[in-house]
Protein backbone atom coordinates (compact mmCIF):
# COMPACT_ATOMS: atom_id res chain seq x y z
CA UNK A 1 0.00 0.00 0.00
CA UNK A 2 1.39 3.29 -1.00
CA UNK A 3 0.74 6.44 0.42
CA UNK A 4 0.09 9.54 -1.83
CA UNK A 5 0.45 13.27 -1.30
CA UNK A 6 -2.55 14.81 -1.38
CA UNK A 7 -4.23 18.68 -2.12
CA UNK A 8 -7.58 18.90 -1.23
CA UNK A 9 -9.74 21.13 -2.78
CA UNK A 10 -12.54 23.69 -1.19
CA UNK A 11 -15.25 21.54 -3.77
CA UNK A 12 -13.87 18.55 -2.68
CA UNK A 13 -14.03 19.51 1.30
CA UNK A 14 -17.29 20.33 0.89
CA UNK A 15 -18.53 17.40 -0.95
CA UNK A 16 -16.98 14.88 1.68
CA UNK A 17 -18.46 17.55 4.63
CA UNK A 18 -21.59 16.50 2.96
CA UNK A 19 -21.21 12.91 2.41
CA UNK A 20 -20.23 12.41 6.08
CA UNK A 21 -23.16 14.97 7.35
CA UNK A 22 -25.40 12.26 5.31
CA UNK A 23 -23.89 9.23 7.30
CA UNK A 24 -24.67 10.50 10.31
CA UNK A 25 -28.64 11.87 9.04
CA UNK A 26 -28.77 8.37 8.26
CA UNK A 27 -27.64 6.55 10.85
CA UNK A 28 -27.75 8.43 13.99
CA UNK A 29 -24.42 7.57 15.14
CA UNK A 30 -22.53 10.50 17.18
CA UNK A 31 -19.31 11.45 15.27
CA UNK A 32 -17.82 10.58 11.85
CA UNK A 33 -14.06 11.37 10.93
CA UNK A 34 -12.53 10.78 7.89
CA UNK A 35 -8.46 9.99 7.70
CA UNK A 36 -5.55 9.20 6.25
CA UNK A 37 -3.65 6.09 6.69
CA UNK A 38 -1.05 9.19 7.72
CA UNK A 39 -3.16 9.75 10.74
CA UNK A 40 -4.36 13.13 9.32
CA UNK A 41 -8.26 14.24 9.64
CA UNK A 42 -9.43 14.47 5.82
CA UNK A 43 -13.35 15.45 7.41
CA UNK A 44 -14.88 15.03 10.26
CA UNK A 45 -18.83 15.63 11.27
CA UNK A 46 -21.04 15.41 14.83
CA UNK A 47 -20.52 15.76 18.27
CA UNK A 48 -16.27 15.40 18.97
CA UNK A 49 -17.10 17.51 22.51
CA UNK A 50 -13.91 17.07 24.21
CA UNK A 51 -12.16 14.26 22.34
CA UNK A 52 -8.86 14.79 21.15
CA UNK A 53 -9.13 14.52 17.34
CA UNK A 54 -5.99 14.13 16.56
CA UNK A 55 -4.79 11.92 19.01
CA UNK A 56 -8.13 9.80 18.01
CA UNK A 57 -6.97 9.74 14.68
CA UNK A 58 -3.25 8.38 15.26
CA UNK A 59 -4.70 5.61 17.56
CA UNK A 60 -7.10 4.94 15.02
CA UNK A 61 -4.21 4.18 12.28
CA UNK A 62 -2.17 2.62 14.43
CA UNK A 63 -4.99 0.36 15.24
CA UNK A 64 -5.79 -0.49 12.10
CA UNK A 65 -2.60 -1.00 11.39
CA UNK A 66 -2.79 -3.51 13.76
CA UNK A 67 -5.31 -5.23 12.09
CA UNK A 68 -3.87 -5.62 8.79
CA UNK A 69 -0.51 -6.78 10.20
CA UNK A 70 -2.74 -9.28 12.05
CA UNK A 71 -4.67 -10.12 8.79
CA UNK A 72 -1.43 -10.95 6.85
CA UNK A 73 -0.32 -13.22 9.53
CA UNK A 74 -4.06 -15.08 9.63
CA UNK A 75 -3.37 -15.25 5.65
CA UNK A 76 -5.65 -12.46 4.68
CA UNK A 77 -4.75 -9.27 2.64
CA UNK A 78 -6.72 -7.22 5.11
CA UNK A 79 -9.37 -6.94 7.43
CA UNK A 80 -11.72 -4.53 5.75
CA UNK A 81 -12.65 -3.27 9.17
CA UNK A 82 -12.76 -3.34 13.10
CA UNK A 83 -14.92 -2.95 15.24
CA UNK A 84 -14.41 -1.34 19.26
CA UNK A 85 -17.73 -2.48 21.57
CA UNK A 86 -18.38 -0.50 24.76
CA UNK A 87 -20.55 -0.73 27.47
CA UNK A 88 -22.31 2.78 25.97
CA UNK A 89 -19.74 3.96 22.96
CA UNK A 90 -18.72 1.90 20.23
CA UNK A 91 -16.21 2.55 17.83
CA UNK A 92 -16.53 1.31 13.80
CA UNK A 93 -13.18 1.90 11.48
CA UNK A 94 -13.78 0.73 7.99
CA UNK A 95 -11.29 0.78 5.34
CA UNK A 96 -12.00 3.33 2.15
CA UNK A 97 -10.11 2.51 -0.86
CA UNK A 98 -6.64 1.81 -0.04
CA UNK A 99 -4.97 4.63 1.93
CA UNK A 100 -8.34 6.13 4.30
CA UNK A 101 -10.46 5.05 7.11
CA UNK A 102 -13.41 6.27 8.39
CA UNK A 103 -13.82 6.35 11.95
CA UNK A 104 -17.21 6.71 13.79
CA UNK A 105 -18.27 6.81 17.53
CA UNK A 106 -21.85 5.75 18.05
CA UNK A 107 -24.02 4.86 21.48
CA UNK A 108 -27.59 3.25 21.58
CA UNK A 109 -29.15 5.74 18.99
CA UNK A 110 -27.41 3.62 16.47
CA UNK A 111 -27.35 0.27 15.46
CA UNK A 112 -24.09 -1.32 13.96
CA UNK A 113 -25.32 -3.48 11.24
CA UNK A 114 -26.85 -0.28 10.00
CA UNK A 115 -23.59 1.88 10.43
CA UNK A 116 -21.96 -1.26 8.52
CA UNK A 117 -23.96 -0.76 5.67
CA UNK A 118 -24.30 2.85 5.39
CA UNK A 119 -19.90 3.13 6.39
CA UNK A 120 -20.02 0.99 2.54
CA UNK A 121 -22.52 3.48 1.29
CA UNK A 122 -20.78 6.38 2.28
CA UNK A 123 -16.83 4.85 1.29
CA UNK A 124 -18.45 4.70 -2.54
CA UNK A 125 -18.73 8.13 -2.52
CA UNK A 126 -15.70 8.83 -1.10
CA UNK A 127 -13.64 7.13 -3.32
CA UNK A 128 -15.13 8.95 -6.11
CA UNK A 129 -14.34 12.03 -4.37
CA UNK A 130 -10.87 11.45 -3.36
CA UNK A 131 -9.72 9.50 -6.67
CA UNK A 132 -10.68 12.69 -8.73
CA UNK A 133 -8.43 14.67 -5.84
CA UNK A 134 -5.17 12.74 -6.26
CA UNK A 135 -5.73 12.43 -10.05
CA UNK A 136 -5.73 16.05 -9.81
CA UNK A 137 -3.04 15.93 -7.56
CA UNK A 138 -0.63 13.92 -9.70
CA UNK A 139 -1.45 15.76 -12.93
CA UNK A 140 -1.48 19.46 -12.07
CA UNK A 141 1.86 21.58 -12.48
CA UNK A 142 1.17 23.51 -9.78
CA UNK A 143 1.91 27.50 -8.70
CA UNK A 144 3.34 28.37 -5.54
CA UNK A 145 0.62 27.63 -2.35
CA UNK A 146 -1.51 30.32 -1.29
CA UNK A 147 -1.99 32.41 -4.26
CA UNK A 148 -4.87 30.95 -5.17
CA UNK A 149 -4.05 29.90 -9.17
CA UNK A 150 -2.93 26.13 -8.36
CA UNK A 151 -6.16 24.71 -10.26
CA UNK B 1 2.85 11.41 2.64
CA UNK B 2 1.65 15.24 3.10
CA UNK B 3 -1.83 16.33 2.92
CA UNK B 4 -2.84 20.02 1.76
CA UNK B 5 -6.11 20.72 2.50
CA UNK B 6 -7.19 24.16 0.66
CA UNK B 7 -10.24 24.34 2.39
CA UNK B 8 -8.94 24.44 6.10
CA UNK B 9 -5.61 25.71 5.43
CA UNK B 10 -3.83 23.46 6.94
CA UNK B 11 -0.32 21.10 5.69
CA UNK B 12 -0.14 18.04 7.64
CA UNK B 13 2.83 16.33 8.06
CA UNK B 14 4.27 12.88 9.89
CA UNK B 15 7.86 13.05 11.09
CA UNK B 16 9.20 9.76 12.92
CA UNK B 17 12.11 9.68 15.37
CA UNK B 18 14.09 6.46 14.74
CA UNK B 19 16.38 4.53 16.59
CA UNK B 20 17.55 1.66 19.01
CA UNK B 21 15.85 0.50 22.45
CA UNK B 22 16.53 3.37 25.21
CA UNK B 23 18.43 6.41 22.65
CA UNK B 24 16.22 8.94 23.58
CA UNK B 25 13.40 9.16 21.09
CA UNK B 26 10.16 9.00 23.57
CA UNK B 27 12.68 11.74 25.88
CA UNK B 28 12.25 14.14 22.81
CA UNK B 29 9.30 14.04 22.06
CA UNK B 30 8.07 14.35 26.14
CA UNK B 31 10.78 17.86 25.87
CA UNK B 32 8.60 19.19 23.45
CA UNK B 33 5.31 18.41 24.91
CA UNK B 34 6.93 20.20 28.11
CA UNK B 35 8.89 22.94 26.84
CA UNK B 36 6.40 23.97 23.74
CA UNK B 37 6.17 27.81 23.65
CA UNK B 38 5.45 31.01 21.71
CA UNK B 39 4.87 29.75 17.67
CA UNK B 40 4.85 26.02 18.37
CA UNK B 41 1.80 24.76 19.78
CA UNK B 42 1.31 20.64 20.89
CA UNK B 43 -1.62 18.81 21.98
CA UNK B 44 -1.70 15.66 24.16
CA UNK B 45 0.89 13.73 23.75
CA UNK B 46 0.07 9.50 23.41
CA UNK B 47 2.24 7.18 25.12
CA UNK B 48 1.41 3.29 23.76
CA UNK B 49 3.93 2.14 26.16
CA UNK B 50 4.77 -1.58 28.73
CA UNK B 51 4.22 -1.12 32.22
CA UNK B 52 8.36 -0.76 32.37
CA UNK B 53 7.39 2.72 30.14
CA UNK B 54 9.23 0.97 27.43
CA UNK B 55 7.13 2.34 23.90
CA UNK B 56 5.29 -0.82 22.67
CA UNK B 57 3.69 0.59 19.92
CA UNK B 58 4.22 4.50 19.64
CA UNK B 59 4.17 7.48 21.10
CA UNK B 60 2.23 10.30 19.15
CA UNK B 61 2.31 14.44 19.74
CA UNK B 62 0.73 16.59 17.67
CA UNK B 63 2.09 19.79 17.30
CA UNK B 64 1.36 23.09 15.18
CA UNK B 65 4.12 25.42 13.84
CA UNK B 66 3.56 28.95 12.53
CA UNK B 67 1.95 29.61 9.54
CA UNK B 68 3.63 29.17 6.23
CA UNK B 69 1.85 31.23 3.14
CA UNK B 70 -1.28 31.31 4.63
CA UNK B 71 -1.21 27.52 5.49
CA UNK B 72 -1.20 25.89 9.32
CA UNK B 73 1.21 23.53 9.32
CA UNK B 74 0.42 20.99 11.58
CA UNK B 75 2.87 17.90 12.06
CA UNK B 76 2.12 14.18 13.80
CA UNK B 77 5.40 13.30 15.94
CA UNK B 78 5.75 9.69 16.56
CA UNK B 79 8.20 7.82 18.17
CA UNK B 80 8.79 4.10 16.29
CA UNK B 81 9.27 1.35 19.51
CA UNK B 82 13.53 0.33 19.44
CA UNK B 83 13.58 -3.39 21.04
CA UNK B 84 14.76 -5.20 18.31
CA UNK B 85 11.07 -7.86 18.46
CA UNK B 86 8.94 -5.14 17.41
CA UNK B 87 9.99 -4.48 13.75
CA UNK B 88 6.28 -5.20 12.33
CA UNK B 89 5.30 -2.59 14.43
CA UNK B 90 8.16 -0.02 13.17
CA UNK B 91 7.20 -0.93 9.65
CA UNK B 92 3.24 0.62 10.34
CA UNK B 93 4.35 3.18 12.17
CA UNK B 94 7.00 4.56 9.24
CA UNK B 95 4.01 4.16 6.24
CA UNK B 96 3.57 7.51 5.31
CA UNK B 97 6.30 9.49 7.20
CA UNK B 98 7.46 12.81 5.31
CA UNK B 99 10.69 12.96 7.55
CA UNK B 100 12.79 11.31 10.19
CA UNK B 101 14.88 11.43 12.61
CA UNK B 102 17.61 8.75 13.51
CA UNK B 103 18.38 9.23 17.23
CA UNK B 104 21.85 7.42 17.90
CA UNK B 105 22.72 6.57 21.42
CA UNK B 106 26.18 7.66 21.76
CA UNK B 107 27.65 5.52 24.13
CA UNK B 108 30.93 3.30 23.03
CA UNK B 109 28.85 0.00 24.15
CA UNK B 110 25.82 0.98 21.62
CA UNK B 111 28.01 0.77 18.00
CA UNK B 112 26.19 -2.34 16.91
CA UNK B 113 22.91 -0.98 18.14
CA UNK B 114 23.16 2.25 16.27
CA UNK B 115 24.41 0.51 13.36
CA UNK B 116 21.89 -2.53 13.13
CA UNK B 117 19.13 0.20 13.62
CA UNK B 118 20.12 2.43 10.96
CA UNK B 119 19.94 -0.71 8.34
CA UNK B 120 16.56 -2.11 10.18
CA UNK B 121 15.55 2.01 9.21
CA UNK B 122 16.69 1.36 5.51
CA UNK B 123 15.15 -2.51 4.94
CA UNK B 124 11.70 -0.82 6.49
CA UNK B 125 11.70 2.08 3.86
CA UNK B 126 12.65 -0.33 1.22
CA UNK B 127 9.75 -2.22 2.06
CA UNK B 128 7.60 0.72 0.69
CA UNK B 129 10.02 1.13 -2.17
CA UNK B 130 11.84 4.41 -0.52
CA UNK B 131 15.21 5.01 0.03
CA UNK B 132 16.44 7.11 3.05
CA UNK B 133 18.11 9.73 1.16
CA UNK B 134 15.38 10.30 0.06
CA UNK B 135 13.13 11.65 2.50
CA UNK B 136 14.11 15.23 4.87
CA UNK B 137 16.47 12.91 6.99
CA UNK B 138 18.25 14.16 10.24
CA UNK B 139 20.71 12.25 12.75
CA UNK B 140 20.42 13.35 16.35
CA UNK B 141 23.91 12.16 18.75
CA UNK B 142 21.80 11.67 22.12
CA UNK B 143 23.56 11.43 25.63
CA UNK B 144 26.44 13.64 24.92
CA UNK B 145 26.79 14.65 28.36
CA UNK B 146 27.43 10.62 29.41
CA UNK B 147 31.25 9.57 29.90
CA UNK B 148 31.85 6.78 27.57
CA UNK B 149 30.52 8.38 24.03
CA UNK B 150 31.69 7.94 20.63
CA UNK B 151 33.58 11.81 19.37
CA UNK B 152 31.31 13.33 16.51
CA UNK B 153 33.47 12.59 14.19
CA UNK B 154 33.33 8.67 14.84
CA UNK B 155 29.69 8.67 15.31
CA UNK B 156 29.90 10.44 11.71
CA UNK B 157 31.86 8.00 10.04
CA UNK B 158 29.61 4.99 11.26
CA UNK B 159 25.89 6.54 10.80
CA UNK B 160 26.25 9.70 8.42
CA UNK B 161 28.07 8.36 5.42
CA UNK B 162 25.28 10.76 3.35
CA UNK B 163 26.45 13.90 5.13
CA UNK B 164 22.70 14.62 6.61
CA UNK B 165 22.58 17.41 9.03
CA UNK B 166 23.38 16.18 12.53
CA UNK B 167 22.62 17.50 15.99
CA UNK B 168 24.35 16.80 19.45
CA UNK B 169 21.79 16.36 22.27
CA UNK B 170 21.11 15.73 26.00
CA UNK B 171 17.50 14.88 25.64
CA UNK B 172 16.33 15.30 29.29
CA UNK B 173 18.21 18.06 29.18
CA UNK B 174 16.58 19.61 26.20
CA UNK B 175 20.48 20.52 24.90
CA UNK B 176 19.84 19.87 21.02
CA UNK B 177 15.99 18.62 20.91
CA UNK B 178 14.44 21.64 19.48
CA UNK B 179 17.41 22.41 17.55
CA UNK B 180 16.91 18.82 15.48
CA UNK B 181 12.92 19.18 15.29
CA UNK B 182 13.34 22.92 14.24
CA UNK B 183 15.80 21.83 11.56
CA UNK B 184 14.15 18.80 10.01
CA UNK B 185 10.57 20.66 10.18
CA UNK B 186 12.05 23.42 7.71
CA UNK B 187 13.70 20.52 5.61
CA UNK B 188 10.21 18.85 5.36
CA UNK B 189 8.13 21.89 4.69
CA UNK B 190 10.92 23.04 1.92
CA UNK B 191 10.46 19.01 0.43
CA UNK B 192 6.41 19.76 0.36
CA UNK B 193 6.38 23.00 -0.81
CA UNK B 194 8.71 22.17 -3.51
CA UNK B 195 7.27 19.05 -4.29
CA UNK B 196 3.81 20.83 -4.97
CA UNK B 197 5.51 24.14 -7.03
CA UNK B 198 7.30 21.54 -9.44
CA UNK B 199 5.11 19.29 -10.04
CA UNK B 200 7.16 16.33 -9.23
CA UNK B 201 4.01 14.42 -7.47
Amino acid sequence: MEIHDLILEQEDATLLDQCLARFIEDTGVRLTILMGRSGYPLSRQGDWGQIDIDSLCALSVGAFASSEALAQLAGEETFNSIYHQGVRSHVYISLVGESHLLLTVFDYNASAPLVRLQARVAAETIITILTRAYARTRAARLAPLGDGTHE
Amino acid sequence: MASINYATKEINCKLVYYGPGMCGKTTNLQVIHRQASGDVRCGEMVSLATPGERTLYFDFLPMQLMEVRGFKVKFGLYTVPGQVLYNATRKLVLRGADGIVFVADSQWDFVQDNLDSLQNLRDNLAANDIKLEELPYVIQYNKRDLSDVMPVWYLDYLLNTAGVPAYEAVAPKGTGVYETLSNLCRYVIRDVVNRFETGAI
